[in-house]
């Protein structure tokens, strides 16, 4: 596949002295034509940061980024036009109307008129507000502007769309909508770039994820790659109630790997106050795994049964859950 | 850029200027408001009635050998004229210079029921003096009559009689020659006034005194005598129009000034909404082809009819509030303009620091007051000479290029209380109006670049 954007060993470090923060530490990877790539990484990690310096909105203090074999950080015309952002704030002005908001951005791209229109007239479509098309913003629901902010960016046909976290705060109806958009988008030619903290977004949307934490990636590859990485079988979530500490997990959790006769057991994580356990046909094997952390003066709270997530995947590398 | 790109920001910041509820509004109740507060304030109490003013007279007058023949060949003149050897015809050695000095000497409050002095003259015999003086307080005004004063006004009396006699040659007076020669010497290029622009007392003083040299330009009247003589009448009581000015009337150029560049602060609302650290429209400008330039002529449209606006409605608030303009009204309209690229520069500025339309706005609020004193818009500012003797003045001689010169706003103020207050033309207050032009040009560049610079491309 044909690569867009080549990313090489980019840093970024804001404020000074005990304030100084390393943002972004030295990240390297490809984004191919017409795939979504993902960011994954909990809030702080750096993928808005990372993403800036891609699209040249942040100079990076290190590092190089060529978008289709060009810098966007040397002002190159032939970049203009190429790239589009959904941020995860609001892009639009409250006071003017869904059209002319949309026609604001079509000049501001020098879009001609009869194109700007039948553009205007078809993301208006796609994101289902004829409607609402000549309404002040501000009297829109949120819904119905998250949906309008995902087509601002999109204006100019933009070859590289970034969208940064699009779905924060939206009810699961509207998060399936946009997921549908954004997985739409590489059918009309465009490549995209997702920032989010949402295993499951990432997981369903994306066709390769980078998971990101302290300004590092930590893995690349295919969501189920990365799954599988972390071993077979399927997984139990045991919250223990009155909120042991982590350290009195541990020797519980040895304890339950060293169980005679053995379970078998694949994996034990801690996490908190909560025990994640991977294995293999793992259903049978639960009443006598909830019967030893009984035993051992510990209480269920809570448990869930599931199959591998990039949350585990995540949790695996950094020993921490993605919210935290 | 494009011409389509930069009408995009026009178009998007005049709609949500027409939108919002206040804005409207405040564009035209604002001007009202602000003069009216004034006019409150300051009117109620008229300054300047019966006081008299001390006026220093440095006289370098050479005077000017005179004979009558040689103006009005074989005519008889006649009249009340004041130079007894004006009247005999022979040689004129005591100059206008001395004439004028008595007739300012002697001029009361006659409108008024005192018949106090207008003036107590001081007369000094050198310039250094008579500076310091001025910087000491010890006098209001200083009036420097040249060497060339008697030759001037003479010609300036030739030329006012050949007109006159023009009109009449026509009529009744076929013996007179009118083949007098032409005199463009105009009298006011020759006569210096000094004074602290920002002193109250120096703008009365200085308003009545420019009242006062205009009436004793106006000086011949020229009318049929007995026997058909022509007599010519210096007018030995110069009706002088006193304004009746209150600190009101006296703020008005001031008050015109700042309130056009306090307008960025509105404006800014509109300019800076997408730099807040949330909103990420501006990233949506900064990925197209938009400059920050096409992003400030877009806004700069808005800003020349809101300005243009605003300056007419406080002109027009000023009038409709009794100040009475001793100048031309349309042309000190147009000298409050020239201070439109350094109001807007004041925005670049400030947002290319600040990306909070709130703090930029109140930025703004409070630093237009700090531009107003610091250009001596309301109050005296201190004497702190940066080049001696650099901008060029009607009178022909320069005067010190002061720190506050730096500012725009200075020279809008000087050229407006000049044409307002003391009836200056507009060759007159030309470098003031060059000067606020050039300055708020000069602040506009370099607020683009620094725009451009700081909040544009920096990342």
């Amino acid at each position: 596949m044909k690569k867009i954007i080549e990313v090489k060993a980019l840093k970024k470090t804001f404020g000074k002295g005990k304030n100084k923060v390393h943002a972004v530490q030295g990240i390297s990877f490809d984004i191919y034509d017409q795939e979504i790539f993902g960011f994954l990484g909990p809030n702080g990690a750096g993928k808005t940061t990372s993403l800036r310096m891609i699209v040249g909105l942040l100079r990076p203090d290190a590092g190089e980024v060529t978008i289709l074999g060009k810098n966007p950080h040397k002002k190159d015309k032939s970049l203009k036009n190429v790239l589009g952002i959904i941020p995860q704030t609001p892009t639009f002005y409250e006071d003017l109307t869904v059209e002319e908001n949309l026609w604001f951005l079509a000049k501001i791209y020098d879009i001609p008129k009869k194109l700007a229109k039948e553009r205007i007239d078809s993301l208006i479509s796609q994101i289902g507000l004829e409607e609402k098309r000549k309404t002040i913003i501000k009297n829109l629901s949120g819904g119905q502007k998250r949906r309008l902010n995902l087509i601002l960016a999109l204006v100019h046909d933009p070859k590289i769309v970034l969208c940064d976290e699009p779905t924060p705060g939206l009810d699961p109806q509207s998060r399936v909508a946009v997921w549908d958009f954004i997985r739409n988008l590489p059918n009309q030619g465009k490549t995209v770039i997702l920032t989010t903290h949402y295993m499951e977004e990432a997981d369903k949307l994306s066709n390769r994820v980078a998971i990101i934490d302290n300004g590092k990636i930590l893995v690349l590859d295919t969501p189920k790659k990365l799954k599988s990485s972390i071993g077979e079988g399927d997984l139990v979530e045991i919250e223990l109630a009155g909120q042991p500490r982590e350290k009195k997990l541990k020797p519980l959790a040895a304890k339950l790997a060293a169980l005679e006769p053995p379970l078998p057991i694949e994996d034990i994580t801690i996490s908190q106050n909560s025990l994640t356990i991977r294995a293999l046909d793992l259903i049978p094997k639960l009443s006598r795994i909830l019967a030893f952390i009984e035993k051992q003066n510990f209480k269920v709270g809570n448990l869930s049964l599931r199959g591998t997530t990039l949350e585990d995947v995540f949790i695996n590398l950094t020993g921490r859950r993605l919210r935290s | 850029m494009s011409l389509r790109q930069i009408l995009g920001i026009s178009q998007r910041i005049g709609l949500q200027l027409i939108r919002s509820k206040w804005t409207i509004p405040y564009l035209i109740i604002f001007p009202v408001f602000f003069i009216g507060l004034y006019w409150f304030g300051f009117s109620a109490s008229p300054i300047g009635e019966n006081q008299t003013f001390i006026l220093g007279i440095l006289n370098q007058d050479e005077g000017i050998p005179l004979e009558i023949q040689t103006i009005f060949q074989n005519e008889t003149l006649m009249g009340n004229w004041t130079f007894d050897q004006f009247h005999s015809g022979n040689v004129l050695t005591e100059g206008f210079g001395n004439e004028f000095i008595s007739i300012l000497t002697n001029l009361t409050y006659s409108n008024q029921s005192s018949s106090s002095l207008i003036f107590e003259i001081i007369e000094f015999t050198s310039e250094d003096q008579a500076e310091s003086d001025l910087r000491d307080r010890k006098v209001d005004i200083v009036l420097v009559l040249p060497q060339q004063f008697s030759n001037a006004s003479l010609e300036l009396l030739n030329q006012y009689w050949k007109n006159t006699y023009g009109l009449y040659l026509h009529e009744n007076l076929q013996s007179v020659d009118p083949t007098l020669p032409d005199f463009p010497v105009n009298i006011t290029d020759n006569i210096l006034i000094k004074g602290d622009e920002g002193y109250l007392n120096y703008q009365i003083a200085n308003t009545i005194l420019i009242n006062v040299i205009d009436g004793y330009l106006d000086l011949a009247a020229v009318f049929k005598g007995p026997g058909g003589s022509i007599t010519f009448t210096m007018n030995e009581e110069i009706s002088v129009s006193i304004p009746t000015y209150s600190l009101f009337g006296l703020s008005i150029p001031g008050l015109i000034a700042f309130g056009i560049i306090i307008q960025p602060s509105l404006i800014s609302l509109f300019f800076c909404m997408e730099f807040r650290s949330n909103n990420r429209t501006f990233d949506l400008i900064r990925l197209s082809s938009s400059t920050a330039t096409t992003y400030i002529l877009g806004t700069f449209i808005i800003q020349i009819p809101v300005i243009i606006g605003q300056a007419f409605l406080l002109f027009v608030s000023s009038l409709l509030m009794g100040f009475q303009p001793m100048g031309d009204i349309i042309l000190a309209y147009f000298i409050s303009l020239t201070i439109l690229p350094f109001s807007a520069s004041l925005i670049y500025l400030t947002t290319a620091v600040f990306s909070n339309e709130d703090v930029v706005g109140t930025i703004l609020g409070f630093g237009g007051p700090f531009l107003g004193f610091m250009s001596g818009a309301f109050i005296e500012v201190p004497q702190i000479v940066i080049v001696k003797k650099f901008i060029p003045t009607a009178s022909g001689i320069a005067r010190d290029f002061l720190i506050w010169d730096f500012l725009p706003l200075t020279h809008t103020v000087s050229a407006l209380r000049q044409v307002l207050l003391y009836n200056f033309n507009i060759s007159q207050v030309f470098p003031d109006i060059l000067m606020s032009l050039l300055l708020s040009l000069g602040y506009f560049i370099f607020s683009v670049s620094f725009f451009s610079y700081f909040r544009f491309w920096r990342n």
